[in-house]
């Protein structure tokens, strides 16, 4: 026999009796199967477990010009020369000066600084160099040091290094990556906007000359 | 409660959402610049920086001593000051947003930016901006200040009319020098 219902405590449990008997339907048994056959389906929709395609690295032609949403970089000559205090880079004994010249634009609608661990020149990377930041970044025309590259304004600009003298020979093949970087917003204890994560977009080729002690 | 009641005070609901909704301010108000807005030889006064455009040039070529270079220039004639304190007070922004893009005043030349100002004694001298080769009309607004980073301190700032100003094939820039008005 049941007794009578007290009125204070099987009021709730009858108004969430409904609960209990929809959660006794729920087929727990199968959820680890369901849940297999989900992640399977998902596998298999992205690919299954074949290797994903990597970025696409474009392979440029002499005087190829590569575009992305920061910078159209064109490297233009690379040179080997005895010093090059005009471009801001300094030797000691038993070092020459590695230098490249590229044409660059901007294409973001931010000016953009270009001094030696910059985005710009995070955006090359010669082959050879272990991946070092130049010494020094200069505008070809009129030598200003670490220049802003102003939006839309194509500029000359050399990028130098000081490397060991026989680290690299006349008439070498340099070859160089160029990095797509992607806009990183900044949030909560930062604030603006810079170009990080280089990814290798593109790869170009440019004949070393060695031109002595100048000319 | 009447049924009028209701939906008279629903709507009343939804237009106030709706007026807090458009007066809040944006995600970064907290921390905006306090503009000075100024026309062409008004000082504008900011905490520590006081600014008077003299004049606007554009021109193909810009002189400064014996530096010269082509392009699409746009070159400022100015004086600037310090209000309060001169220490570490450099006038480092100067910069003109125009169809969409921020230029910032060209370090290549000898000009006034960067230049240390002083209270109560102006430096006048001229910034200029190189401006891309498609950008030869519209009107844009320049801002000068003390720090690249603008957040909560004063700008100045003024309208510039692209179209208003006839292009030069070749102009000077003013020497950086104490004003002598």
């Amino acid at each position: 026999m049941i007794p009578p219902p007290d009125d204070s405590e099987s009021r709730p449990a009858s108004r969430f009796r409904w609960v209990r008997a929809a959660s006794d339907r729920v087929p727990t048994k199968w959820f680890a199967g369901i849940g297999t056959a989900a992640f399977l389906v998902a596998t298999a929709a992205f690919g299954g477990l074949s290797t994903a395609a990597g970025p696409q690295v474009t392979a440029l032609g002499p005087g190829g010009q590569h575009r992305n949403d920061q910078f159209a970089i064109t490297v233009e000559r690379a040179v080997l020369i005895d010093e090059f205090p005009d471009a801001g880079v300094y030797v000691e004994d038993g070092e020459r000066v590695l230098a490249l010249l590229i044409r660059v634009e901007n294409v973001w609608n931010q000016p953009l600084a270009a001094y030696p661990d910059s985005s710009l020149t995070q955006s090359l990377e010669i082959e050879g160099l272990a991946g070092a930041s130049p010494d020094s970044v200069a505008r070809y025309d009129d030598a200003t040091l670490s220049p802003s590259l102003q939006p839309g304004v194509p500029a000359q600009v050399l990028l130098a290094w000081a490397v060991e003298a026989g680290a690299f020979a006349d008439e070498q093949e340099l070859r160089i990556t160029l990095n797509d970087m992607t806009l990183h917003t900044g949030s909560f204890v930062a604030n603006g906007q810079w170009w990080t994560d280089p990814v290798p977009a593109a790869t170009t080729a440019v004949e070393l000359e060695d031109i002595g002690a100048g000319g | 409660m009447k049924r009028w009641v209701g939906w008279t005070l629903g709507g009343a609901l939804v237009a106030a959402a709706w007026a807090v909704a458009a007066v809040t301010p944006g995600e970064h108000a907290y921390e905006d610049p306090f503009p000075v807005a100024v026309e062409v030889g008004e000082t504008g006064i900011g905490r520590n920086v006081a600014v008077t455009v003299l004049d606007m040039r554009r021109a193909e070529t810009v002189r400064a001593g014996s530096w010269s270079a082509e392009g699409n220039w746009v070159v400022v004639d100015l004086e600037a000051e310090a209000v309060e304190s001169e220490f570490g007070t450099l006038l480092t922004r100067a910069t003109l947003d125009i169809d969409g893009r921020t230029f910032s005043a060209s370090e290549r030349p000898e000009s006034l930016l960067r230049a240390a100002l002083s209270v109560g004694i102006p430096r006048t001298g001229s910034v200029a901006f190189e401006l891309a080769e498609d950008v030869d009309a519209g009107r844009g607004i320049l801002r000068f200040g003390l720090d690249t980073d603008p957040r909560l301190d004063s700008v100045i700032v003024l309208d510039i009319d692209l179209d208003a100003l006839a292009v030069e094939s070749a102009v000077d820039m003013l020497p950086t020098e104490w004003s002598r008005r």
